[in-house]
């Protein structure tokens, strides 16, 4: 039974993710943690924040849930950089830069008052 | 996030930067920064050597201090990005217009 088990913590290890891939996820989960708690909880409004990581053969899921406030902006929104520096928006990129690291990312506001964001990033297969 | 400034003559500085250039540490850089160039150092640097990890905030923070650069007629290079500054540069786009440098000697030169 408990070899069973290691082998089940070693597998989770035998696709070992590459800097870039690794990057990308972190990039991806670091935007979503912190427009949570940039607009979900504004300042005067403390909440809760949980996160919960699952590793597949196939790929690696993190999930957000907050009872913040609903997130109303566009999830597809996309952002066409200008080539002229000063053109250059100081802020607004953090979606699209989310949903650009990760291979899904969705939100759903549930019934109840609570907002589930969650990052699917695929794994590449073993050589 | 610690910001040392290193002046290289009248109009060029270095800022090396150490710690996550995120949500929490943008205002202060971009606040830093800003006033480097306000002072008349318009030609400035930013080591990333030291930063593992920036988000699109402190992106916006680099943005800022770009802008003022070039506004006062200098520039702003970035040096030694590590690979997931470099992540957020390329899936931005904005390595275009914040072209990372291998080394800041590099950077510094024709700056």
């Amino acid at each position: 039974m408990l070899a069973n088990l290691w082998r089940e913590v070693d597998r989770i290890w035998a696709r070992p993710p590459d800097a870039t891939w690794r990057a990308q996820f972190t990039t991806g989960v670091g935007e979503i943690g912190a427009n949570i708690i940039q607009y979900a909880y504004p300042p005067d409004m403390p909440g809760s924040l949980d996160f919960r990581v699952r590793v597949f053969d196939a790929l690696i899921e993190a999930c957000f849930t907050d009872t913040g406030r609903a997130y109303e902006g566009d999830l597809a929104s996309g952002v066409a950089e200008p080539t002229d520096p000063l053109m250059l928006a100081d802020s607004g990129r953090g979606i699209a830069l989310a949903r650009a690291a990760v291979d899904e990312l969705t939100y759903e506001r549930a019934p109840g008052g609570t907002n589930h964001w969650c990052l699917t990033k695929h794994r590449a297969l073993a050589a | 996030m610690d910001v040392l400034v290193a002046s290289h003559g009248p109009r060029v500085a270095v800022a090396h930067l150490k710690g996550r250039l995120d949500l929490i540490s943008a205002p202060d850089v971009r606040g830093r920064l800003t006033g480097i160039v306000a002072a008349g150092q318009d030609r400035l640097v930013v080591d990333l050597v030291e930063v593992p990890f920036i988000d699109s905030s402190g992106l916006g923070a680099l943005i800022s201090a770009l802008k003022a650069a070039r506004q006062a007629g200098g520039d702003l290079r970035i040096a030694n990005p590590d690979e997931q500054p470099l992540t957020v540069l390329k899936l931005t786009t904005l390595d275009r217009v914040l072209k990372p440098y291998t080394t800041v000697e590099e950077a510094l030169t024709g700056l």
